[in-house]
């Protein structure tokens, strides 16, 4: 009984309404930096003479196009996927821009799979689950409600669905990482960032050699990995214990992008941890901040309810 | 809503069903299914098992080119001086680091299909009653990795390398050689030994023209 009506709960009111809105700017930001960084080497990646082996993108094949014509007009392609990226930064076409971005972001993975890492793979899944979201009512060009009952419970469900799916495949994630690392010796027996350390793929400062000869360093980061790896998909659901558990989580990932030139991966993790909190907890904290400011530096800043107008409901299609 | 609510329900708890089995090790219950296992990572590919565990070796490509005519031959090594560039330019690193995917992402492939392939062997072998692997097995192997993207990928960037180095494309045929420099084990980090570098893959010579 008290399970239902939590499930019936979840139709009555987009909980994430702001932070779905504040990853949909991210995901944009990110994808058109990805495409800046790749400017020059475009054609390396996906055009037609390329050095890289091209494999079928699938996707667009069953869709009657073929891949090489895509390699052939990536230009065009990536024209494309710009301008659909710019329509969901300010949220026009909503849901259906959302699938469509997925569709090109899902593609243009398939085009060059070389360059991919895990943050890539978790992106993915996030775009394909923000196609169901509402994710329109902040930092968009119209806001909207439905006024048919229906349709707003729908939207409300698809929203909390969503960013009910991403916390879970992401604790899932962070489950079989660590069960995967468990399994080999080198994480068991608490010298696995030795190794990750000295690797030259991924030595990202000069002091990396340093520490990794250091053998209590090794030993409290090795574990220190695996604990958060472990406990996090536990920990986080808990109001008590998830502030901490996502501190160390971000500790980790910041200590990842400094010392393994990891990046983008990195971001987008930590990024992601911010569905862990409700519309509420994200007011409250911003509402502090922002008075903070307002003491210390004496301006007059809005506070977070004070600054979003109510949302303008229209018919429901 | 009463109607859509429960379907939507029951395609969240069975997509979320299928993730869990699909993205777990191997085991009994999950062998199972999979073709069905193959389906789903085919639409929706995840691997989450970073870094376990962390290779324990640097990697080393160098390509060997051969003068068709007089038989000489120039080695060029590639993976280290990009690796070089990468550490120094970071975090502005993103040309090399590119060039670094494509290239170790390349030798990865065909350090997992040759590991793959060689259990294959040594398992077709011993149901055959044969003790040891022959050499006709290797030439097979070998000739599977040249025909595979990987070493498509490889050997057209040899092309690139051999135009830096102001060589002849047309002259020249080029033999890839995939190597490992070993990182010394945990316990002799202070060692001064040089590093142990073992070669997994040595191809045949081919031609530098697609």
């Amino acid at each position: 009984m008290a399970l239902f009506k939590y499930l019936l709960s979840l139709e009555e009111k987009n909980r994430y309404s702001f932070y779905l809105a504040v990853f949909r700017i991210f995901v944009c930001f990110h994808l058109i930096k990805t495409i800046l960084f790749q400017w020059a080497y475009l054609d390396i990646l996906y055009g037609a003479n390329s050095f890289v082996s091209p494999v079928p993108t699938f996707i667009t094949e069953l869709l009657g196009i073929p891949t090489h014509f895509l390699r052939e007009h990536y230009q065009w392609f990536i024209t494309a996927y710009l301008l659909i990226i710019v329509l969901y930064l300010f949220g026009i076409g909503k849901h259906f821009t959302a699938l469509l971005l997925f569709l090109c972001y899902e593609t243009l993975q398939r085009m060059c799979n070389l360059v991919l890492n895990g943050g890539d793979n978790l992106m993915k899944f996030i775009m394909l689950y923000m196609v169901f979201a509402d994710s329109y009512q902040y930092f968009s060009i119209k806001a909207g409600q439905f006024r048919n009952q229906t349709l707003r419970r729908l939207s409300n469900l698809g929203s909390n669905l969503c960013v009910r799916a991403i916390t879970l495949h992401f604790c899932m994630i962070y489950f079989w990482s660590a069960w995967h690392k468990i399994h080999a010796e080198v994480w068991f027996n608490g010298v696995a960032t030795y190794y990750t350390f000295s690797i030259g793929r991924f030595k990202g400062t000069p002091w990396n050699d340093f520490l990794a000869r250091n053998g209590v360093f090794v030993t409290i980061s090795t574990y220190f990995t695996l604990i958060v790896e472990v406990y996090f998909p536990v920990l986080v659901w808990f109001k008590k214990t998830r502030l901490v558990v996502v501190l160390c989580g971000i500790a980790l990932h910041l200590g990842i992008y400094v010392f393994m030139m990891i990046y983008g991966f990195e971001i987008i993790f930590i990024m992601t941890y911010g569905f862990f909190f409700k519309d509420e907890e994200w007011q409250a904290f911003l509402n502090k901040l922002i008075s903070r400011i307002n003491r210390k530096a004496k301006w007059k800043l809005p506070t977070f309810a004070e600054f979003h107008p109510e949302p303008q409901v229209y018919a429901g299609r | 809503m009463n109607i859509l609510r429960p379907i939507i329900y029951l395609a969240f708890i069975s997509y979320f069903a299928a993730t869990f089995l699909f993205t777990m090790p191997d085991n009994y219950v999950s062998l199972q299914f999979y073709h069905q296992q193959q389906v789903f990572q085919q639409w929706l590919f995840q691997r989450w098992g970073f870094f376990a565990p962390p290779p324990n070796y640097d990697e080393r490509l160098y390509y060997e080119f051969r003068d068709k005519l007089t038989r000489q031959t120039k080695t060029f090594e590639v993976m280290e001086p990009i690796v070089t560039l990468k550490q120094q330019k970071a975090p502005f690193n993103w040309h090399e680091d590119i060039v670094d995917y494509l290239l170790s992402g390349s030798m990865t492939g065909i350090g997992d299909d040759l590991h793959d392939m060689r259990q294959d062997l040594i398992y077709r072998n011993k149901q055959a009653g044969k003790s040891a692997t022959d050499t006709s097995g290797e030439h097979m192997l070998r000739e599977t990795i040249q025909h595979g993207i990987s070493f498509q990928t490889l050997r057209n960037y040899a092309a690139i390398v051999a135009q830096k180095n102001r060589l002849d494309t047309a002259r020249h045929e080029v033999r890839l050689i995939l190597s490992h420099v070993m990182l010394p084990k945990f316990a002799d980090r202070f060692s001064t030994k040089p590093r142990r570098e073992e070669a997994y893959f040595i191809s045949d010579y081919v031609t530098l023209n697609r």
